[in-house]
């Protein structure tokens, strides 16, 4: 059993964790930061779940030497970027949602909503 | 609705993803045979080739790839479209009586290091097919630098010498530069796009991939320090 | 060594959780990013290992802590009553705001204040756009379930003024004042107003008989329209009342904070000193 497979195990806990988290945590910014913490621990995961004991960095290749594969690595590089745009984006969401009902309690958010929702109707 | 104890739903959320860790974890154990799955190394053998790409890891994404980055630069993009969207619809009620944080170290070493740190994330930037680094990192490094200025200058002065609207069409500017250079590569087979354009085209997407980042990393903080503190 | 740094990892996600303050959860994601970071540049993976370095570890970092930087404004929500709490030539000033500014200082808070008509100011509260209504307020002022009443900081009165002989009309009372407390005038005589200002129009139009106000408001009301009362009336005073602050039912932690503050002002005697700078 190669170290990269147990290593991206573990990556795979923390995902877990990160998804517990992200449920049951009631508050918003909590739940971003869980959020933050799946999305870390995914990287992870492709990165070592290709990796074998004695890679060098896949720079200047030459035949005979054992590189780590380029492939993950180029792909989760865009999406660190894109995790990074979209936490902004909901980070932004939160401070709009804080500034209408003073509370990052998602449970009483949703009250406020429910109840603004049937004041209209009625 | 109201209590969150744990109901049995909540359990049974909790159980599925406990299912699905343990099931992917298994499965990982089982195969244990990654060697076989290493698809990069006809990237590596390809790139063995190309004199003038030594990172793999920039021929992937900025040659090889392209078409990847291009829509996560779109991807990017209409996040920050948002930002600035919601950014001119709701000013900051404080922003103009917000000040700057109040201390001659912060202000004077910030004009000192901000050149710097521009200059490190320039380098980066442009030596993405040499060494490490690359056009992302080297586009939020220069970001990193506005930062350090918007906190001990004002975000709305930094603004002003950023010039924020020519800014926001450099952005739409850089996107057509981005679909140009996959374009081209489209156009042209691999050995005319290699030996014709070569390291030019290589430039612009270094330039493209990094502006495209600090653009967007600049509008995100731009709106952050202006709205600070209301979470 | 690997493994070492996963473990490393996953005990750090684990804290990142389990924190009760924000901060410090923000921090720790912080080092989670930083740990991360090394593990790439261990298995081969500069670029990711510079590029999470940048993002992860400063990027996300500054942008939650930049979010974080305040907890936020105390929203405070009143009438204009001078001099309890008034604009004059753009600045705020009045008795209540100083009491409000040390308050938001003491909670870390910052001010904010904004000035609604009267029957703006229920809705605002219930919604949760508010935290605090201020502006002469006093137990009674808003007959509300929803809204819990701060200890008093200054007395006034409750006084009616009419027609010395009665003529025709109701009496005037502002909208969603509640005077069970204090009189037993029944509902039919009474005729609700949006303001003190339009009941003293109303009273000196011969619209109304009589009005009932607070003292507070009172003045300034006549104070303002600059208008002395037409005909020959009489004040008559039915009841003691004390001016205070409100919030919201469900905020029991802010209303317990806002009355251990105005207990420290009593005791300490300052408030004494506020309102007679305050109230010549």
């Amino acid at each position: 059993m190669s170290t990269g497979v147990l290593a991206s195990a573990i990556s795979i806990i923390i995902v877990c964790i990160g998804v517990l988290g992200l449920i049951l945590k009631r508050n918003l910014l909590l739940k971003l930061l869980s959020l933050n913490i799946v999305n870390t621990a995914t990287i992870l995961f492709f990165v070592l779940v290709v990796y074998s004991p004695g890679d060098r960095a896949p720079i200047d290749p030459s035949p005979g030497v054992q590189y780590a594969d380029p492939l993950p690595q180029a792909l989760v590089l865009t999406s660190i970027v894109i995790n990074f745009g979209v936490l902004a984006l909901s980070l932004l969401f939160t401070m709009v949602l804080v500034k209408r009902y003073h509370t990052l309690d998602l449970i009483k958010i949703e009250d406020f909503v429910r109840r603004e929702f049937e004041e209209e109707k009625s | 609705m109201g209590k969150y104890s744990v109901s049995l739903k909540t359990l049974y959320v909790i159980f599925l993803v406990i299912m699905f860790g343990a099931f992917t974890i298994g499965a990982l154990l089982i195969v244990d045979d990654t060697g076989v799955s290493r698809l990069g190394a006809i990237y590596l053998e390809r790139s063995q080739k190309f004199p003038n790409i030594s990172n793999v890891v920039f021929g992937v994404y900025g040659m090889y790839r392209f078409y990847d980055t291009l829509f996560e630069l779109l991807i990017f993009s209409t996040a920050v479209l948002g930002i600035t969207v919601f950014s001119d619809l709701e000013p900051s009620p404080g922003s103009a009586s917000r000040r700057p944080v109040e201390s001659h170290v912060v202000s004077a070493s910030a004009s000192f290091l901000y050149p710097i740190i521009a200059v490190f994330g320039i380098y980066l930037a442009f030596s993405a097919h040499l060494g490490p680094g690359g056009g992302f990192a080297g586009g939020v490094i220069s970001g990193t630098g506005i930062l350090l200025l918007a906190l001990a200058k004002g975000a709305e002065e930094t603004a002003r010498n950023f010039r924020e609207d020519s800014m926001k069409q450099l952005e739409y500017v850089v996107l057509f530069l981005a679909l140009l250079v996959a374009i081209l590569g489209a156009l042209y087979p691999t050995e005319v796009y290699r030996d014709a354009l070569g390291t030019g085209v290589i430039t612009l997407v270094n330039i493209s991939i990094a502006m495209k980042v600090f653009i967007g990393t600049w509008a995100i903080l731009h709106f952050f320090v202006k709205h600070r503190g209301e979470v | 060594m690997l493994i070492l740094f996963s473990l490393l990892l996953l005990g750090l996600s684990v804290a990142v959780l389990l924190q009760n303050r924000l901060l410090n959860a923000v921090i720790l994601l912080g080092v989670f990013s930083l740990v991360s970071s090394v593990i790439y540049f261990w298995v081969g993976a500069p670029d990711v290992a510079v590029t999470e370095g940048a993002i992860g570890v400063a990027f996300v970092t500054f942008i939650y802590v930049l979010a974080l930087s305040d907890q936020g404004k105390l929203h405070v929500i009143a009438e204009e009553v001078p001099p309890f709490l008034f604009q004059e030539k753009g600045e705020l000033q009045g008795a209540e705001l100083e009491i409000l500014e040390g308050f938001a200082e003491k909670i870390n808070l910052e001010l904010e204040v904004e000035f609604v008509g009267h029957q703006e100011l229920t809705s605002l509260i219930g919604g949760r756009r508010a935290d605090v209504i201020a502006g002469a307020y006093f137990p009674g002022f808003l007959a509300q379930e929803e809204i819990s009443h701060s200890k008093g900081y200054n007395q006034g009165q409750l006084a009616k003024i009419h027609r010395t002989p009665p003529g025709e009309g109701d009496i005037g009372i502002l909208a969603e004042t509640d005077l069970s407390e204090f009189t037993e005038i029944s509902e039919e005589d009474l005729s609700r107003f949006s303001s003190v200002d339009e009941m003293v129009t109303a009273y000196n139009e011969g619209r109304i008989r009589g009005f009932i106000s607070d003292s507070g408001r009172m003045s300034a009301s006549l104070y303002r329209v600059n208008t002395t009362l037409r005909d020959k009336s009489e004040i008559v005073t039915l009841g003691e009342l004390d001016y205070s602050f409100a919030v919201s039912s469900g905020e029991e932690e802010l209303l317990d904070r806002l009355n251990d503050y105005l207990a420290d002002l009593t005791r300490s005697g300052k408030i004494g000193e506020l309102l007679s700078d305050h109230f010549r």
